[in-house]
């Protein structure tokens, strides 16, 4: 846990000009009670895998950098990318005080019905080799689903840069 | 599809959540298996309106989850009712 602990100390949730910080618990547990218990009893996994060393040494949180980041992409786009909604809302934006390119991003993720996992994957932690694939997958995995909403698949695709099928 | 892990985390939640917590309280309420059960496959229900929905997003609550806060909700006012039966004299 130390490494990904360190990446996040780099970014602007742990650090910035306003002071507010978002701690590991606000990203990865949801404040629901329902999804925070489920969270809790999913988590196990970590503290087994950490006492076994799976992630214990820099070359081995490489090896699994990617599919730990999968793994949380996936609940992150399942659920609206509910635990950044906590402190972000689209609706409590002011775009005039935002860069033009945010700005612009936000309105078109607005219009689209994109989420902020979409394309902040790597707001708090580095970013493995072919993630851009990898989410791809993960988008094309929960559209696939029978109880997801519509999902804009190739628009997603289109703003990530990526060629659309 | 949910994975194992997804499931039982799912499964873990409603038992510690409103379904089971609550549900072996109102189970507690009657000596009949079957009020018992009734009670807590309402808690069961409700349960995902209650706690499952979130002020910020969207995301509508599945099926499955319904389906196994039902579950577990049942067996919890069950398992209430049998406390009631075997373990209060009054």
């Amino acid at each position: 846990m130390e490494t990904n602990l360190g990446e996040y100390r780099e970014t602007v949730h742990y650090n910035n000009h306003s002071g507010v910080r978002a701690i590991c618990s606000d990203c990865h547990v949801p404040h629901e009670w329902q999804y925070k218990m489920k969270a809790k009893i999913m988590a196990v996994k970590d503290v087994y895998h950490e006492v076994l060393g799976t992630i214990s040494t820099p070359e081995k949180y490489e090896e699994r950098r990617l599919e730990m980041a999968s793994a949380v992409w996936t609940k992150m786009k399942a659920s609206d990318s509910r635990e950044c909604r906590n402190c972000h809302a689209f609706e409590y934006m002011d775009f005039t005080i935002q860069e033009t390119r945010a700005a612009q991003n936000h309105q078109k993720a607005i219009d689209t019905g994109m989420t902020c996992i979409d394309c902040h994957q790597g707001i708090a932690h580095d970013l493995a080799p072919g993630y851009l694939e990898e989410y791809n997958h993960v988008v094309k995995k929960l559209a696939a689903q029978p109880h997801q909403g519509p999902i804009d698949v190739a628009g997603i695709k289109s703003f990530l840069g990526t060629q659309s099928e | 599809m949910l994975s194992i892990l997804d499931l039982l985390g799912t499964i873990g939640a409603a038992a510690l959540g409103l379904p089971g917590i609550l549900g072996v309280g109102l189970g507690m309420t009657s000596r009949n298996p079957i009020v018992g059960a009734a009670l807590g496959g309402i808690v069961g229900v409700a349960s995902p309106f209650v706690l499952g929905s979130s002020h910020s997003t969207e995301v509508p609550i599945t099926t499955l989850e319904y389906g196994i806060a039902l579950l577990i909700g049942v067996m919890a006012g069950l398992v209430g009712c049998a406390i009631r039966r075997k373990g209060a004299k009054v």
